[in-house]
């Protein structure tokens, strides 16, 4: 039912429509580069392709979120588990926190979209997201920055 | 992909950073974009330190003037020697969400050191001016306007 859609949508809000915070990164399409959102989301979570430092910081989440009675987060944590209308959508529920993300890609526009959504639960929740608040949008703009290098170096050379 | 559209990005196509914040349109809140943004923008809704530094960088201006309003959204807008900046404005009555994008082009002559707390800033301010206006239109009614 796309087209009864408002004219803003990402599937991060389709089972969290009333979030406790939601976020969107926008960043230019590399000329050439991929437009599969499939693609993009995996880069974009792949360790590999992610700041050292925000590796280290994900460490230290893994070491001290469990201090609070959170889980350590599992490998699949950042797996794409849908793909619809140009947008791959990871979902992970946790004892704190339900969060989705939607990495979408427009070609038309030659922007690529990073739409997080979040639901606190407890004050766990609270607790964990004070900081991550803070620091998700510039963390998640480093990833994207990163994945678009990645992407235009894996892109064909312009004939 | 529903195709999504902003004033902010029709004004900067190729941002140098582009981000939107989203929160829930409180109930009964009013749904006018342009009181949205001039409550977003006021001085009330500014950390202390940017409203000192927004005196010092826009002596004898306005720091922040709505410049036009297009449907659904207001758009903010700076054209300052250093950098560009457009904020729009929009109220979601459908998904009772308030969105604001914002983008901003640099303009040569900044390094990359300066950059940084630019960036922090709009992230972090965006975040908490939003936080702020919910608070404070959740007691105003659509007759308030």
């Amino acid at each position: 039912m796309t087209a009864d859609r408002p004219e803003f949508w990402s599937l991060a809000f389709t089972d969290i429509p009333q979030p406790d915070y939601a976020d969107m990164s926008i960043a230019v399409l590399p000329a050439g580069a991929t437009v599969d959102p499939a693609v993009w989301a995996q880069t974009l979570f792949s360790f590999e392709a992610m700041p050292k430092w925000i590796v280290v910081a994900m460490g230290l989440r893994q070491l001290l979120a469990p201090l609070i009675g959170i889980p350590r987060a599992p490998k699949d944590v950042f797996q794409v588990c849908r793909v619809e209308n140009g947008e791959a959508l990871l979902s992970f529920d946790d004892r704190h926190l339900d969060f989705r993300a939607g990495v979408g890609v427009d070609e038309a526009r030659a922007l690529v979209r990073v739409v997080t959504v979040v639901r606190l639960k407890g004050w766990r929740g609270r607790l964990y997201f004070a900081p991550v608040r803070i620091a998700h949008p510039l963390v998640v703009h480093a990833m994207l920055d990163r994945t678009r290098r990645v992407l235009a170096a894996k892109a064909p050379a312009a004939s | 992909m529903t195709s999504f559209h902003s004033l902010a990005l029709d004004e900067i196509r190729d941002p140098d950073f582009a981000d939107m914040a989203i929160a829930v349109l409180p109930a009964h809140a009013t749904a006018d974009p342009a009181a949205w943004a001039r409550s977003l923008f006021a001085a009330y809704s500014l950390p202390r330190w940017m409203r000192v530094a927004l005196r010092l960088v826009r002596v004898g201006r306005e720091p922040f003037e709505i410049r036009r309003v297009d449907g659904d959204e207001a758009l903010v807008a700076i054209d300052d020697c250093r950098l560009d900046f457009r904020a729009a404005v929009s109220v979601d009555e459908a998904t009772a969400l308030v969105r604001i994008v914002t983008t901003v082009r640099l303009k040569g002559g900044l390094g990359r050191l300066p950059v940084a707390p630019i960036r922090i800033a709009q992230v972090a301010v965006i975040h908490s001016m939003l936080r702020r206006s919910q608070r404070r239109l959740s007691a105003v009614t659509g007759e308030n306007r």
